[in-house]
């Protein structure tokens, strides 16, 4: 049926969509472009040549910046609130299972920190490690701020998990002489594998750029997002493009790597379902 | 002497204020198929879990084979239970989902898939030991449940309403697939059901429980033959349940009167009593003109429903009971009734099946 009667609005929609797509990727696309300008092209049209200089220049000592440290230091903040915001998900939304004293109330002092605004509760927990005597750093201060940010996520999403989650399995588990911890490794936590991985993802991409919870927080040393807010006021040249495409690169080889994994599990579940 | 036999002595179970299970005693002989049946809510699954140690009774004892397990946990009775969706664990193929209970005792891989393959080849699903669960169909899982259930060897199947989620079709055959299995292994199951027919068909011992106690229990033909309640009469069907009062040797439902009650009831005719009978609706006679062993009064059909072998005929007299009456399909299509037309029914007085008022009150 391709000549199907199109529906009246659907050219001006198409149109509308279209202008979307644009407005949504231009920009990036045309960092993208700009990152490749020549070694005395500027930070506009037109392309003085076309090179991979600016990417050099990236992992060199800037004079006002340390690209490599900061990515550095974001990668490893991501990493500890993944792992870490993954297990507290996970043992929380367990304890969520049963009925206790006090559960909605600690469910919404958790939830409150994804109404506050991000920058109030950077601001008070710098105050507050301020008034204690500590100093901030990026792995105290700023890695509680991120949890404050990644943890209702986390909670929200293993309870939709959860909420799926047929308990006939425990029963029949059990039927068969499992013990709690035998029922949990070789059934709960195998059908929730796929919710904690979504976790994981949730949790290092919110942390890896997060920005206002850690302007606050993060003490001598810049995170990612940081510095290139830092970059965007003094670097004039195009590695401030350089620096976008690599980390959106970055980005996109995570979502990819993810994909890639996901579906090798499923290849493998399946390759052994067709062996006869 | 075979192993399985099950006691239940005075089971309670209550959930809050509402008694799910009023103080029911049963004994299971070992190697028998017992089903549980009655409409939902009637306590027959609760009964199961109570057995299978899923849940616990508020009172009363479990014993297996004179054993009391009241206190143990579901590994510990000897029991298997193969829960109603079967429960399989959708990220384990059949063979690991079969060898579960074997690797958690810590049995090792090779031993334990040579094991699980055998009890596939058992319920014929051998060919499909890669498989995942969720790449099967409604029969096939419940062979593989069934597989799993029997790896551990066990005294006893707890089934719940393993048939209900299959195809009338595949419902047939699998029934006559569990009966095999179960005499082929010769060990107790118990099957939890609301359908009679499977009841009938699959049964040593049918138990037909109703609002938390049970109503009768005996085999298939027992209760066919003589439901005890009216409550049984309505719920195994094909049974009219007649109202009236007892004079001297003659019954009274309406207009209706039925002589010769002397055979009929084994304890001396009663007058002036309540009383209710059970009466088949193939024991009825049906004929479009008065005759010799009819009643004299006409039934007036309601309602004429083509059932195949035979024709279920409703209707009701002037002053007198409703009444279903199976017509054989030879005979009611020599003499068709039309929904309006008066017919004239009659029955033999030992046909009537004599009931108790209800268990409860």
């Amino acid at each position: 049926m391709a000549t199907a009667q199109r529906k009246r609005g659907f050219i001006p929609l198409t149109i509308l969509f279209g202008a979307f797509l644009v407005f949504l990727y231009g920009p990036t696309l045309t960092i993208g472009i700009l990152s490749f300008q020549g070694p005395n092209g500027g930070l506009t049209f037109p392309m003085n040549g076309v090179s991979i200089h600016w990417f050099k220049a990236l992992f060199e000592e800037q004079r006002v910046g340390d690209f490599g440290g900061s990515l550095g230091r974001s990668l490893l903040l991501g990493l500890s609130v993944m792992v870490l915001n993954t297990a507290f998900a996970l043992l929380a939304a367990l304890g969520y299972r049963r009925v206790f004293k006090g559960a909605s109330l600690i469910f919404y002092l958790s939830l409150i920190s994804l109404i506050l605004p991000s920058i109030l509760i950077s601001l008070g927990i710098g105050i507050m490690f301020d008034r204690l005597g500590l100093s901030p750093h990026w792995y105290t201060s700023a890695f509680g701020a991120h949890m404050t940010w990644t943890l209702p996520f986390g909670l929200l999403i293993m309870f939709a998990v959860f909420n799926r989650f047929d308990r006939v399995y425990e029963a029949a588990a059990a039927d068969m002489g499992a013990t709690d911890w035998q029922t949990f490794k070789y059934v709960i936590l195998p059908l929730v594998l796929p919710g904690l991985i979504g976790v994981g993802l949730f949790s290092f991409t919110l942390s890896f750029d997060e920005f206002s919870r850690t302007i606050m927080t993060s003490g001598t040393f810049n995170t990612l997002p940081l510095e290139i807010f830092g970059m965007t006021t003094n670097v004039t040249t195009p590695v401030l493009y350089a620096l976008g495409t690599f980390t959106t690169a970055l980005s996109f080889l995570a979502i990819l790597t993810s994909l890639l994994l996901i579906a090798a599990n499923r290849h493998r579940q399946s390759r052994r379902a067709d062996t006869p | 002497m075979k192993k399985g036999a099950i006691e239940l002595v005075c089971i309670n179970k209550a959930y809050g204020n509402k008694e799910a299970i009023k103080d029911i005693s049963l004994s299971i002989a070992a190697g028998h198929y017992c089903c549980l049946l009655g409409p939902s809510g009637c306590g027959k699954t609760t009964t199961l879990r109570i057995i299978a140690g899923h849940e616990t009774p508020t009172d009363g004892d479990i014993l297996l084979d004179n054993r009391n397990v009241t206190g143990l946990p579901p590994r510990k009775r000897g029991t298997a239970l193969m829960f109603q969706n079967y429960a399989l664990f959708p990220h384990l193929n059949c063979v690991d989902n079969t060898a579960f209970s074997l690797k958690i005792s810590g049995v090792a891989k090779a031993t334990r898939h040579a094991q699980a393959i055998e009890m596939l080849k058992l319920v014929n699903m051998e060919s499909y030991t890669d498989a995942l669960p969720d790449q099967l169909s409604g029969g096939q899982q419940q062979r593989v449940a069934l597989a799993r259930a029997l790896i551990n060897q066990p005294d006893v199947i707890l089934l719940d309403e393993p048939l209900s989620a299959l195809d009338p079709f595949l419902r047939g055959k699998m029934r006559v697939e569990l009966k095999r299995i179960q005499q082929q292994l010769g060990i107790t199951f118990v099957h939890v059901t609301h359908s009679q027919e499977e009841a009938f068909a699959l049964s040593d011992q049918v138990v037909l429980m109703h609002d938390g106690v049970i109503e009768q229990q005996g085999t298939p033909k027992e209760i066919f033959q003589q439901p005890k309640t009216a409550f049984v009469a309505h719920f195994i069907g094909g049974h009219n349940v007649l109202e009236g009062q007892i004079h001297q040797n003659e019954f009274h439902t309406g207009s209706i009167r039925v002589k010769g009650l002397a055979q009929a009831l084994s304890s001396s005719p009663r007058t002036n009593v309540p009383q209710q009978f059970s009466l088949r609706f193939d024991r009825i006679k049906a004929a479009p003109q008065p005759d010799e062993g009819l009643h004299t009064q006409p039934f007036t059909v309601d309602a004429v429903e083509y059932q195949g072998a035979v024709i279920q005929v409703q209707g009701h007299y002037q002053k007198g009971p409703e009444l279903s009456v199976y017509v054989s399909d030879k005979a009611f299509f020599a003499h068709p009734f039309q929904p309006g037309q008066e017919i004239y029914l009659g029955w033999d007085a030992h046909d009537l099946n004599p009931l108790q008022p209800p268990v409860h009150s």
